[in-house]
């Protein structure tokens, strides 16, 4: 090999899909960071357009092409990197380098692994070995016992200890392990994993033991250090990705800690990894102090961005130094000029809540348990754990409703919003801590905090307690509003008489004993604020979309940061201000300064007195961000580049309805309610859509298909108004970008699904792909002509259907879109960087920008939706104007078939052969079913056809093992049979569904490209 | 659990020589006094750091957003006693078996909810300061500027060791309990010595090995009570620690001065040289070993501290003596340096 290449290829993580999400854009655009720092060619290979780390120039070369072994391994032979790193990307980039060297590829172009090596992985995915070596190192773990087979099943299972669990070889995001209580469970449920698994691992139980995670780094020497100890609240049982936690520890001795301490790091110095980061967790008995290992994860993790955040230590930067063979002492801490290996110790709490989105899954049962569940997570800052606990509190958008039915026994089964149950219970004082502790062994200690907080809520009322105390203990203005009956305002001049006003204060990693600076601030109401902010630029606020979740996700992170870095450019001082740990927004390394606090109106107004911005940018961090115009409205803190009346238009249905009208432009229907009679049932044409306004991701949108529907669901009264839906229509996604003057269509997304599943939801190709030139041209005539009426500055959405060579606009969103990353990437200019610099009043000329992008059309870029459903146990796979999907993937070529296969199908590419099962009416594809056959000669196993019709009834339903199934016109309501088979086959993962007719027949057509070997130039790339 | 959700009355406050007044409540009834005021960055070991002899008379900060949050154990005690003269801490809160409780029967004045941070960054500022710690807003600042003369111990501890093979002769300015249990496990008994014992008086103990333990203060101090401690050190094979490694140095020649900001916390990088790996060791100091001023001496620098590259752990050239200027023991603090009991075994 050449000495001067030093060339490495960077594996991305992919899609968001649950237990892998956007911290891997974070750590992975760290890794790019450090790397290119450090001189090296970063070949980037992701397939998640949305991300921040594929937007150019963050990579020296990125390849947005799908993550698997048969297109890396045509890359690597274009490349010829030196190095491969594999540890950034999450637990599939780990699996994609050791599938790498399983072929023999990297052998074949001598290329070094770094950081984690293939070995490494092996070790730990295979627990008997793993075990082994833990004994040998006589390190605790609990005591377990493989079972390959059903006699061995029988013969060990009088000598396990009940409660036990049980799992698989191999786990993402602790899929596939499970709670057994006895013998009888073992034997019942163990048998169907045997089946499928081959072979399992039946371990002693920790129920109720403390969970502790340690995040870790290790150089070539064996130096290790840890960045930070979390404790969850939640005990072992829950999976540590859905517990809340908190860091520093709590309830754990120093002697306990050491022990867990110095067993991390013998045993990450014991399994082969390089350099680089490892999380590792442990169990801690509350009765008598013994611990367990229970994971070690020798890459970096969610937790490690989680760590990074809580203590201001760039774990994914320093540990990529440390992969290249720097030494732990021979780095610094850019960010606060620290020596990097202080360990860091902190002056404050910090408490981490996950996201959850069980309510897009009604049929799905709302607890947790070993598996994860999670879509995002918000982190709080806190001086005490009180404060830090109210700030995650009051980073939910909605908090949920206290249940009707008896909510101890959901606290019990660990319900997904237990803490609001459980303060709900302390409220009403219906609960004794010690009772709570029964039922959930959350350690005494935290129920106390939450009854103290509860407590200081309900004496407020009755005692002289002086605000800045309540303050201090986590009570939001919000709180003291409720209680006192009274206005946040109110409040608010209250605590400025009273001189009740927060610190503002930096995290520097080392508690202050080393003269340090720091961009990175938070607010609290302990204490002194650390510096006075800077005033000697142009500065702008802006808004961050939150903890990510189902409809709102990374790709308003990217926006951000594209923000921040278009301010840069001009000089002007951007301060971040957001809520999620995860994500690249809040990255201490990217805006001038950053604000970790709730995304409500407290924090916003604290923050905006504090460093006086010329205004703030609500347009880039989702309706989150949107929403704050009309939190904000009666403040006079400026909003740059929209206004509030605008919002209003776009948002208001109703209003918005008329200005279509007035302007003639065709819209679906509106059914108003009279005042006095309600709707009027008899001139609605169903089926209609019932829905509200500003809405994340569908939230809330119904479809009603008929009147006696109507009747059973909705009391005609209380709807104000409901819309026809235009069936069979094709929907357009037209994302644009205007100055006032000049408005450009940035680019039309033709959605692949029926109108009747929501955008996010669907397959989009852009250009479109199946309307003629003139539908496009009036599509973009009428979409410039709305920009420019309604004054939109920036950018900003608009949705149309195509039905009957009509075009009707659906609504219109005046921000940017979830697209804009997609499109950017696919025309390679970055929109939301020119937006910043049009809302700061920058001259640019779109019309040439429009001609550069328009060069990029001789290839179809198709964004496909990925889905979680397997991660959600229990629930089927179905679609609907309630968005569902939790992240998305593109394809690029110059075949439309081939982009499709590539956004949609890639991960079939390693299958001997495909199952597919196809539910009804077939005959809607005759032509294709012709393709099928031709098919077979890829051996191509079609579980076929009509005779499944009615549904199943030659069918064995232990046969669920597909790989695809057709599910046409599944909006529809399914019946309990077709749920149940549906529920059994995602229970089984990894199997991707298709709904709609075009959607299928698209597919159908894709299929083609299964098992053919993608051409080189058919990789798309850019730098 | 005897919390109270309304604030407690009782103020208590820290006033400093300049004027500055760091106002609390009291979470700890006790004695006002005046004394050294030092901090502590570690999170965890809060029992250790209040019953650690090198914290004797001092009144402590800790930067840590709460204390008290796992209780009070007997076990992490590093001294039979609470060694400390006041606790200031961000908050306090309650545990079943009470921290606040040992602290008031001890009659140890502690105040929470004082601004940490800022009186960190304050102490930081001024090095060693003294302070008032008191539940009066007006005390009154009586300076004193030289050190009240340090007396040592007068009797001699033996405690001994069925599995013994060395016989430690310790010089006890205020040893920790978790030196002894290292060397214990490392088969050795001791005999616990007053630190201004003569080489005649330890010829009859027929001891192996000393071990000049931690301590309070300015190793200056002590220097006029022990002049001899160069033929000790030229007689028996040494381990110094923190305060004992101040003191070996002085005792070879070298200088010691003060460092412009002290190190205080169980998350202190060291880079031992020898092996060039790192060492998370605990500290807790305010001098340290001039770096210039062992050139021509016969010691070597065997350890740096990577904050400010200060030294951290020193050698003799020939003879068998090492000390280090960090916790070996830990306690609160990482496993790390427990290598250096090892080594010192090997000298003996």
């Amino acid at each position: 090999m050449n000495n001067s290449n030093n060339k490495i290829l960077l594996i991305g993580s992919g899609p968001i899909v649950i237990g892998q999400g956007c911290e891997f854009d974070y750590s992975g655009t760290q890794a790019c960071n450090a790397l290119k720092d450090e001189g090296m060619e970063v070949i980037l290979i992701n397939s998640n357009p949305a991300t921040f780390m594929s937007t150019s120039g963050i990579a020296s070369k990125i390849y947005l092409e799908p993550l698997e072994k048969n297109t890396l391994k045509e890359i690597i032979k274009i490349e010829k990197p030196k190095y491969i790193l594999g540890s950034m990307g999450g637990q599939t980039g780990l699996n994609l380098q050791k599938k790498l060297n399983e072929t023999g590829v990297l052998d074949q172009f001598g290329i070094i692994e770094l950081g984690t090596p293939t070995q490494t992985v092996n070790l730990t995915e295979d627990r008997v070995a793993f075990y082994q070596l833990l004994q040998k190192l006589k390190i605790n773990a609990p005591k377990s016992i493989s079972v390959s087979n059903e006699e061995e099943l029988n013969k060990q299972s009088k000598n396990i200890p009940y409660p036990c669990l049980v799992r698989s070889n191999f786990s993402l995001g602790g899929k596939s392990s499970v709670f057994i209580q006895n013998e009888e469970e073992l034997l019942l449920k163990t048998k169907k994993l045997l089946t499928t698994q081959g072979n399992i691992l039946i371990e002693e139980s920790l129920l109720g033991w403390k969970e502790i995670e340690l995040e870790l780094l290790k150089d070539i020497d064996d130096n290790v250090m840890v960045i930070a100890a979390i404790e969850n609240l939640d005990p072992v049982g829950i999976h540590t990705g859905d517990s809340v936690s908190v860091t520093p520890l709590m309830t754990i001795s120093d002697a306990e800690y050491q022990t867990i301490r110095a067993v991390a790091k013998k045993l990450i110095t014991n399994i082969g990894l390089i350099a680089g980061a490892c999380n590792v967790q442990f169990a801690i008995n509350p009765k008598n102090g013994e611990y367990r290992f229970i994971e070690v994860n020798a890459r970096i993790s969610r937790s490690s961005t989680l760590a990074s955040k809580a203590t201001g230590y760039p774990i994914a930067y320093i540990a990529t130094q440390l992969t290249l063979g720097y030494r732990l002492w021979e780095l610094k801490n850019r960010i606060t000029d620290v020596v990097a290996c202080l360990e860091p110790s902190i002056d404050y709490c910090v408490v981490k809540m996950p996201f959850f989105n069980f309510n897009k899954f009604p049929s799905a049962k709302p607890f947790l348990d070993t598996a994860m569940h999670s879509i995002g997570e918000v982190m709080g800052i806190g001086g005490n754990f009180k404060e830090a606990f109210s700030k995650v509190l009051h980073s939910f958008e909605t908090p949920p409703q206290t249940p009707k039915t008896n909510s101890l026994d959901l606290i019990q089964e660990a319900h997904y919003n237990r803490y609001w149950y459980i303060l709900d219970m302390l409220r009403a004082a219906k609960i004794t801590i010690e009772e709570l502790h029964q039922k959930t062994n959350i350690d005494l200690w935290f129920l106390d905090q939450l009854k103290e907080l509860v407590e200081l809520e309900q004496l407020l009322k009755k005692e002289n307690i002086p605000i800045q105390y309540l303050k201090r203990n986590g009570l939001a203005d919000s709180d003291l509003a409720k209680q006192l009956k009274t206005t946040e305002q109110q409040i608010r001049e209250l605590r400025h008489t009273k001189n009740a006003l927060p610190a503002f204060r930096f995290v520097d990693s080392c508690a202050a004993e080393i003269k340090s600076s720091s961009s990175y601030y938070y607010t609290t109401y302990r204490g002194s604020s650390d510096s006075k902010p800077k005033n000697n630029r142009k500065k702008i606020l802006i808004i961050g979309s939150g903890p990510n979740r189902i409809g709102q996700g990374l790709e308003f992170d990217y926006c951000c940061a594209e923000a921040i870095n278009a301010c840069k450019v001009l000089g002007v001082y951007p301060i971040m201000f957001n809520s999620n740990p995860a994500t690249i927004s809040t990255d201490f390394s990217l805006a001038d300064r950053l604000y970790f606090d709730p995304l409500d109106v407290e924090s916003l107004l604290n923050i905006y007195n504090f460093e006086k911005p010329e205004g703030i940018i609500i347009q880039f961090g989702g309706q989150t961000s949107l929403n704050f115009a009309f939190k904000l409205a009666k403040t006079g803190i400026p909003l740059l580049g929209i206004s509030i009346e605008t919002i209003e238009l776009c948002e208001n249905r109703l209003a918005f309805y008329n200005y279509c009208k007035q302007k003639g432009y065709l819209c679906p229907s509106i059914y108003q309610s009279d005042e006095n009679k309600g709707l009027d049932l008899e001139t609605i044409n169903f089926p209609v859509l019932v829905r509200p306004s500003y809405i994340i991701g569908g939230e809330g949108i119904q479809v009603i298909k008929n009147r006696e529907d109507f009747i059973q669901t909705h009391s005609k009264d209380n709807i104000l108004y409901c819309e026809e839906i235009l069936q069979d229509g094709i929907e357009l996604d037209v994302d644009l970008i205007s100055n006032g003057k000049q408005c450009i269509v940035i680019g039309i997304i033709e959605q692949v699904e029926s109108v009747l599943i929501h955008s996010g939801d669907s397959t989009g190709v852009f250009p479109p792909y199946s309307l003629p030139e003139e539908i496009i041209d009036q599509v973009k005539k009428q979409s410039v002509e709305v920009g420019l009426n309604l004054k939109l500055i920036g950018l900003f959405n608009i949705q149309f259907v195509i039905q009957n060579k009509q075009v009707f606009i659906l609504e219109v969103n005046p921000r940017a879109s979830r697209t804009i990353p997609f499109l950017s990437k696919a025309t390679e200019i970055s929109w939301a960087q020119i937006a910043l610099k049009i809302i700061l009043g920058e001259q640019i000329n779109l019309k040439q920008l429009n001609a550069i992008a328009a060069t990029k059309l001789d290839r179809f870029y198709v964004k496909g939706s990925i889905f979680s459903f397997d991660k959600i146990k229990g629930t089927y796979p179905c679609f609907s104007q309630n968005m569902k999907s939790t992240g998305e993937s593109i394809g690029v070529a110059k075949d439309l078939g081939l982009a499709y296969y590539k956004a949609k199908l890639s991960s079939l590419n390693t299958k001997q052969n495909l199952r597919i099962l196809w539910l009804v009416d077939i005959a809607q594809y005759v032509n294709n079913v012709q393709t099928l056959s031709e098919m077979t000669a890829y051996s191509y196993n079609l579980d076929k056809n009509g005779k499944i019709s009615p549904l199943y009834s030659e069918y064995s339903a232990v046969d669920t093992n597909f790989d695809i199934v057709f599910m046409p016109n599944s909006n529809h309501v399914l019946d309990k049979n077709t749920q149940e088979i549906l529920t059994q086959i995602n229970d089984q993962g990894n199997t991707l569904y298709f709904s709609s007719h075009r959607a299928i027949k698209m597919t159908l057509k894709a299929l083609f490209f299964w098992k053919t070997k993608i051409s080189t130039d058919d990789l798309f790339s850019y730098s | 659990m005897t919390y109270s959700p309304i604030p407690n009355p009782q103020k208590g406050y820290l006033l400093f020589d300049d004027g500055t007044k760091f106002e609390g409540v009291v979470f700890s009834e006790g004695d006002a006094c005046q004394a050294e005021v030092v901090f502590n960055t570690a999170l965890l070991g809060y029992s250790e750091v209040l019953t650690d002899p090198s914290y004797q008379g001092q009144v402590v900060v800790f930067s840590a957003p709460m204390i008290g949050t796992y209780g009070w154990n007997r076990e992490d005690m590093q001294s039979p006693r609470i060694t400390v003269s006041g606790v200031i801490v961000n908050e306090y809160s309650d545990a079943p078996y009470s921290l606040a409780k040992v602290l008031k029967e001890n009659a140890v004045l502690g105040i929470e909810q004082i601004d940490c941070r800022k009186l960190i960054k304050y102490i930081r500022e001024r090095g060693c300061i003294k302070g008032i710690i008191t539940t009066q807003p007006n005390g009154v600042y009586n300076i004193i500027h030289s050190t009240e003369k340090k007396s040592p111990n007068t009797k001699v501890l033996k405690l001994e060791n069925d599995s013994a093979t060395y016989h430690l002769g310790v010089l006890d300015f205020g040893i920790k309990s978790s030196i002894l249990t290292e060397l214990k496990k490392r088969k050795c008994r001791f005999s616990i010595l007053p630190w201004d014992i003569t080489l005649d008086q330890l010829k009859e103990l027929k001891i192996d090995g000393i071990v000049l333990s931690n301590g309070p203060d300015d190793p200056r101090d002590y220097m006029d009570s022990i002049p001899h401690l160069n033929t000790i050190l030229e007689t028996y094979p040494s381990l110094g620690i923190c305060l004992g490694h101040q003191l070996i140095a002085l005792a070879l020649g070298a200088t010691i001065e003060k460092l412009p900001f002290g190190h205080h916390g169980t998350n202190q990088p060291v880079l031992d040289l020898n092996t060039e790996k790192i060492i998370i060791s605990s500290q807790n100091h305010n001098y340290t070993i001039a770096k210039d001023s062992i050139e021509n001496l016969p010691i070597k620098a065997t350890h740096l501290n990577l904050i400010d590259n200060s030294i951290a752990g020193i050698a003799h050239h020939s003879l068998p003596i090492i000390s280090v200027q960090f916790h070996p023991e830990a306690a609160p603090g990482t496993s790390d340096a427990k290598e250096i009991f090892n080594k010192f075994i090997t000298l003996l």
